[in-house]
Order: C-alpha cells, then sequence, then structure tokens
C-alpha cells in the first residue's frame, strides 16, 4: 500500500517537473580579445543570459528565448543547425543571430560594436 | 493510509481535468473584431526583437525589450501575433509580456492544439492547427518555421482578403520596418509552408 502511494506520488510529480533532459549552457570558445564575462541583465526575455564585454562592445548570449527577428533576415547555420541573423532594433545590441540547436533549444546570441562576420564565429564557437 | 491514497488519487484527477486554458485566464469572449482592433492600434509601431509592447501613436517611440519604461516601445512578431490573440490571457497593449516564439506555434500537439512541450500553460487549449493552408479565414495567423521550410521564424495576422486575390496582413515585421500591414499572396504563403493557425475559441459578436 505504501509503495501504490510512493508511485502515486512520484507520478504526480513527474508531470509537473520540466524533463527535456537537454543541455542548455553553451560556453565560448572564442571570443575577441579583451572580452570578459561581466554582470548583466538580460535584453531580450529567455530562460537566461550571459554577457561578455570589452568596454563598449558587447556580446550576449541568451537560452531558451521567446524572440524573433522578423522575415528581414539573412540565413545562416550555427553549429550545423540553421539560423538567421539581422538587426534586433535595440541600440543596446543592433545585431543578433539566433537558432535552435540541440533539442530545439532556441538560443540567441546578440551583440554591440562586432559586424556579423564576428559574431558568427564566436556563435559557430559556441560549445556545451 | 486509504484516506491518503485517496486524498491523493482526488488530487490527482483534479490536476488532470482542470482545464490549464482556464488556469491562464484565457478569454473564450475574445472575438475577431477585438483581434482586428487590437492589432490595427498597433500599426506603425516600433519593432524590437523579444519585445512585447507598443504605444498606440502611430510613432516609433524610444525602444525597449524585456523592460521598458512609460514612454518606451517595441513588439516583436511573435509577441505581437500572442497579444493580438490574447493568449495566454489578454495583455494590454503597454505590458510587457512575451511568453512564446514563433515556433511554439507552428509545433502544435497531435490534438492539433498549442501550446506543447515546456511552454508556460502547456496543454492549454489557446490556437489549434490541422494544417490545412488553402483556405485561411480572416484574422487567422500565418506562421513560417525555418527548419520547415520557411523563409525565417515569422509570423502575424491574416486581416482580410483583398479583391486581387492576396490577403493583407497585420506584422510585426522587423526592425527597418515596424508592425505594418503587408499584401501577402497565397501561393508565397504556401510555398515558404506557411501553417495556418487559428485561436481555439473565438467570442460572438
Amino acid at each position: 500500500m505504501k509503495r501504490f502511494a510512493a508511485i502515486l506520488l512520484l507520478a504526480a510529480g513527474g508531470c509537473a517537473a520540466h524533463t527535456s533532459g537537454c543541455p542548455s549552457r553553451l560556453e565560448p570558445t572564442y571570443l575577441p580579445a579583451r572580452f570578459r564575462q561581466v554582470a548583466a541583465r538580460a535584453l531580450v526575455p529567455g530562460g537566461g543570459a550571459r554577457t561578455w564585454r570589452d568596454g563598449d562592445r558587447l556580446v550576449q548570449l541568451v537560452d531558451h528565448v521567446t524572440a524573433n527577428l522578423g522575415d528581414n533576415v539573412r540565413s545562416t547555420k550555427v553549429r550545423g543547425f540553421v539560423a538567421a541573423y539581422g538587426a534586433t532594433g535595440l541600440p543596446a545590441a543592433p545585431l543578433a543571430v539566433e537558432w535552435r540547436d540541440r533539442c530545439d533549444t532556441p538560443y540567441a546570441l546578440l551583440a554591440r560594436g562586432i559586424g556579423p562576420a564576428e559574431l558568427l564565429r564566436i556563435a559557430n564557437g559556441l560549445r556545451p | 493510509m486509504r484516506a491518503a491514497i485517496a486524498t491523493s488519487i482526488m488530487a490527482l484527477v483534479v490536476v488532470m481535468s482542470t482545464g490549464k486554458a482556464d488556469a491562464a485566464g484565457f478569454n473564450r469572449n475574445w472575438t475577431r473584431y477585438d483581434a482586428q482592433s487590437y492589432a490595427f492600434h498597433g500599426l506603425r509601431e516600433r519593432y524590437v526583437f523579444g519585445g512585447a509592447k507598443f504605444i498606440n501613436n502611430d510613432r516609433w517611440d524610444a525602444s525597449c525589450s524585456s523592460s521598458c519604461t512609460s514612454s518606451q516601445e517595441g513588439i516583436d512578431c511573435s509577441g505581437f501575433a500572442a497579444k493580438v490573440y490574447a493568449v495566454p490571457y489578454l495583455t494590454p497593449e503597454t505590458t510587457v509580456y512575451h511568453p512564446y516564439p514563433t515556433f511554439a506555434f507552428y509545433y502544435v500537439g497531435k490534438d492539433g492544439y498549442g501550446p506543447t512541450g515546456s511552454y508556460p500553460y502547456h496543454g492549454g487549449r489557446f490556437w489549434y492547427s490541422n494544417g490545412n493552408n488553402r483556405n485561411p479565414y480572416w484574422m487567422d495567423m500565418f506562421v513560417w518555421d525555418s527548419h520547415a521550410g520557411g523563409p525565417s521564424d515569422h509570423m502575424g495576422l491574416l486581416r482580410g482578403r483583398n479583391s486581387d486575390g492576396t490577403w493583407m496582413t497585420r506584422e510585426a515585421r522587423g526592425a527597418a520596418y515596424g508592425v505594418v500591414e503587408v499584401n501577402r499572396s497565397l501561393g508565397d504563403l504556401i510555398r515558404w509552408h506557411y501553417k495556418r493557425v487559428q485561436r481555439a475559441a473565438w467570442g460572438k459578436k
């Protein structure tokens, strides 16, 4: 009887838990010289944001992002996944690339003070 | 012990049977006219990546995204479409709330309803798609997915059919455009594998 109750409780817990099992944290293996990680608020809604800066230049990685760049974008690949980059309308980060990584986890890498080629190099250097 | 088990079973039944849409305050009285009016207010306002707020004054106010002051605005395609559809619940034009990315609307459940997966109020029956994209209707959504042949992850509202057969849209198109009206041919929408998404329930007027 106790075992039955325990199974019930486990089932109830399992229904509520997030069980994707997919890694969401990517780390940059390439950043332009002098970029250092800093604490900063997320520029767009999502699960979590990490920011690297060099003076006024900035890149920010946001996981589980719910933002979309619209239809005025350029297609590319990031880490082998379909991606798009374009203007954000955000003065704090005018450029971004967005893609869905493993397990359909959506990411955005936003930037200020660096161009698309550098942005894509950083994005393609991300590793779990 | 039996009482405890019975209580557990009752709790499970309640959790599983309570509509999550109800929990979210999904408004089943929201009409196509309400959505049309809401979308019209958004026209000529500023697009911002990740934004979910606009000020209805027909100019691009200072930009913002997830955090906005009263004099800033910005909204992206999925933020705009969700607010027009009042999903998961109705939020004022100036309230920042952006719960769903575009592909959350594209990938509905086996029963045709969304949102699915790990999105807020997943399992709620807020929108619906049966895959038929040949006969859209007034205030349906068009949704593109870059993983399904779309030119990008983008979406908007189909405001109405023009006399030449194209569809007039309302969409937060991008940073260079803002929230605009676009005339899109159904052929182009189909060529890019758009998904026609409907609100799960409309109020009657």
